[in-house]
């Protein structure tokens, strides 16, 4: 269902022309010119302050241009009410705003509730969102988000998002506050999702990888100016200049990719990651969400096991970690980056272990090293 | 011995008293604070007076009412009022006011409009501190309306006053121990709800 005023029920362009935001002696946004074509996920990248907040929040008119226009399908987004163009668009921010006295489904439908659907309605809806984010409806639709981890309550945010199946979704560094598996494993899931639904998303990062990951293009800003605006590739082949080339390459490491080893790019196996063979997956369900994690690596005895993802725990609650365990990759802490890397892509996996005689850490897929070997 | 029916009576008047006074307290109050939040300088006004009102002794506060109102039950009601309307204020404003920004900010961002944010999300925040308040306010006008006898609006402060000036010890306590057992149950019954309510946040 849409909104009782629905604006656009597909996204064919959007223009922004010679957009400007100052507040006082500050701008924030200066004179800004950029398309997002349809269908397209556009990445707003650069540090913070360069105004990228701003120029996405002008969209739905959280923020309100001082100079030039907003055009959506050729309309001036000043020519719409701006609640109700709110409700046309979807909006996801990196404190996600759970309201806290509110159960997930009362999150998720209290637009819907304030458009009159019917309970039924309601539920339907919400099950299929929950469904769509990974989360089990009848163990999470009424749950409080203080009762929920990090990842859980980004999920929900989305869901909540999605929920007017506006066609056009603004997302504020969502994963930002994410630790960096969990992280990877959220923009996995969104990659799945973002396929399934076909919507033009605009998402703000402040990180590359995730730029580089997620986006069809990117856009550059630095102090409130746009400097450029280009296909993955030829930002990496063709920056526009030494700030672009530098944020692109702003790793030295990849100019000795060659004589990297794995130990040198991955994240040492801390503690929390790790359970135990004989562990029931609610026990362990507890703890990642203790610890804000929803990935872990099984052990018998100090062997190396398998792994196990948050999600597929819920549904064997009762059984062992022995009985569920999954396989990834496994890399010698000596090898090269670049092969393995390779290798990850190849073979569609986002996250690899890397072994000695036991395991020492997490290996995580590098859009951007991929890119350049 | 007193007639069961006078202390009744007063317990009658004395409660009449000091819930009207609250309530009617509570009527102005939370428009008030809703007012202050898209008004910052009837907030900071009120805030102000907030801060000022609290450290007027009560006793003060109800002999103001006589140069105003006279006597009897009405300059009662309306010091009980002064005493209590700006704690609840206070109480109410900074609810529904210190909320963290990304609530807000999600909540307009997902198409909420002013009256929905307030309703939806300030609200549900705010009650743990509007009732806080309100239990305050209790407590305060049940004390000061003691006090008002003082000035004519009867009540168990009559008893315990007159009892004070003819040395009737029993007749200060039929006036002393139902005020009490009132404030000893105002206090239990309203930490009970708010224990409630903040389970339910």
């Amino acid at each position: 269902m849409a909104p009782s005023k629905k604006f656009f029920n597909k996204i064919d362009k959007i223009e922004i022309k010679n957009v400007s935001k100052n507040y006082g002696a500050v701008i924030a946004v200066n004179q800004v010119s950029l398309d997002i074509i349809g269908g397209e996920l556009l990445i707003l990248l650069g540090p913070s302050g360069c105004g990228k907040t701003t120029l996405l929040r002008m969209i739905n008119r959280l923020v309100e241009t001082d100079d030039g226009q907003i055009l959506i399908n050729g309309q001036d987004v000043k020519s719409f009410n701006p609640v109700l163009l709110r409700k046309n668009i979807g909006y996801v921010i990196q404190q996600i705003g759970l309201f806290p006295h509110m159960t997930v489904k009362e999150n998720i439908s209290l637009v819907p509730k304030l458009e009159g659907w019917t309970e039924k309605e309601m539920n339907q809806r919400v099950k299929e969102l929950l469904e769509l984010v990974s989360l089990p409806p009848e163990q999470f639709l009424n749950r409080k988000p203080k009762e929920l981890s990090g990842g859980q309550q980004q999920r929900i945010g989305l869901a909540r998002a999605m929920v007017m199946d506006s066609p056009l979704l603004l997302m504020d560094e969502p994963f930002g506050a994410l630790d960096p598996i969990l992280r990877k494993q959220l923009q996995e899931e969104f990659i799945k999702v973002k396929e399934r639904l076909q919507r033009t998303i605009i998402f703000v990062t402040h990180d590359i990888e995730e730029a580089f990951r997620l986006g069809d293009r990117v856009a550059i800003l630095r102090e409130g100016q746009l400097i450029q605006v280009a296909r993955k590739n030829e930002l990496l082949v063709n920056p526009a200049n030494d700030f672009i080339a530098d944020i692109v390459d702003s790793n030295k490491k990849f100019r000795h990719l060659d004589n990297l080893t794995i130990k040198d790019t991955m994240l040492p196996l801390e503690k929390k990651y790790i359970f135990q063979s004989d562990e029931t997956a609610q026990s362990a369900i507890q703890r990642m969400i203790k610890e804000q994690i929803e990935f872990g690596i099984v052990l018998e005895n100090h062997n190396y096991k398998g792994t196990i993802k948050l999600n597929q725990l819920y549904a064997n609650q009762e059984k062992k970690l022995k009985e569920i365990y999954s396989q990834v990759p496994t890399y010698n802490s000596t090898d090269s980056v670049a092969i393995a890397l390779d290798d990850m892509k190849k073979n569609n996996n986002f996250i690899g272990i890397v072994m000695e005689d036991e395991p020492i850490g997490i290996l995580l897929s590098d859009e951007l090293l991929s890119r350049l070997i | 011995m007193i007639d069961i029916n006078i202390i009744l009576n007063a317990v009658g008047e004395h409660l009449f008293l000091a819930y009207s006074a609250l309530f009617i307290s509570i009527i102005l109050a939370i428009p008030l604070a809703i007012i202050s939040l898209y008004n910052r300088y009837l907030a900071s006004v009120l805030l102000v007076l907030a801060n000022l009102v609290q450290a007027i002794p009560s006793f003060a506060v109800v002999a103001i009412a006589v140069p105003l109102l006279g006597i009897g039950f009405k300059p009662a009601i309306f010091a009980i009022i002064l005493r209590i309307i700006l704690p609840l204020f206070k109480n109410a404003y900074t609810g529904l006011k210190d909320i963290d920004f990304f609530y807000i900010d999600s909540a307009r961002g997902i198409g909420l409009n002013k009256m929905e944010i307030l309703r939806y999300i300030r609200f549900p925040h705010a009650f743990p501190a509007i009732f806080a308040g309100i239990k305050f306010a209790a407590v305060i006008a049940n004390s000061v309306a003691i006090l008002t006898s003082l000035i004519g609006a009867g009540g168990l402060g009559e008893l315990i006053f007159e009892g004070l000036t003819n040395f009737n010890i029993p007749k200060v306590l039929t006036g002393a121990i139902p005020a009490m057992i009132i404030a000893i149950l105002l206090d239990v019954s309203f930490s009970l709800i708010e224990k409630r309510i903040s389970l339910e946040n």
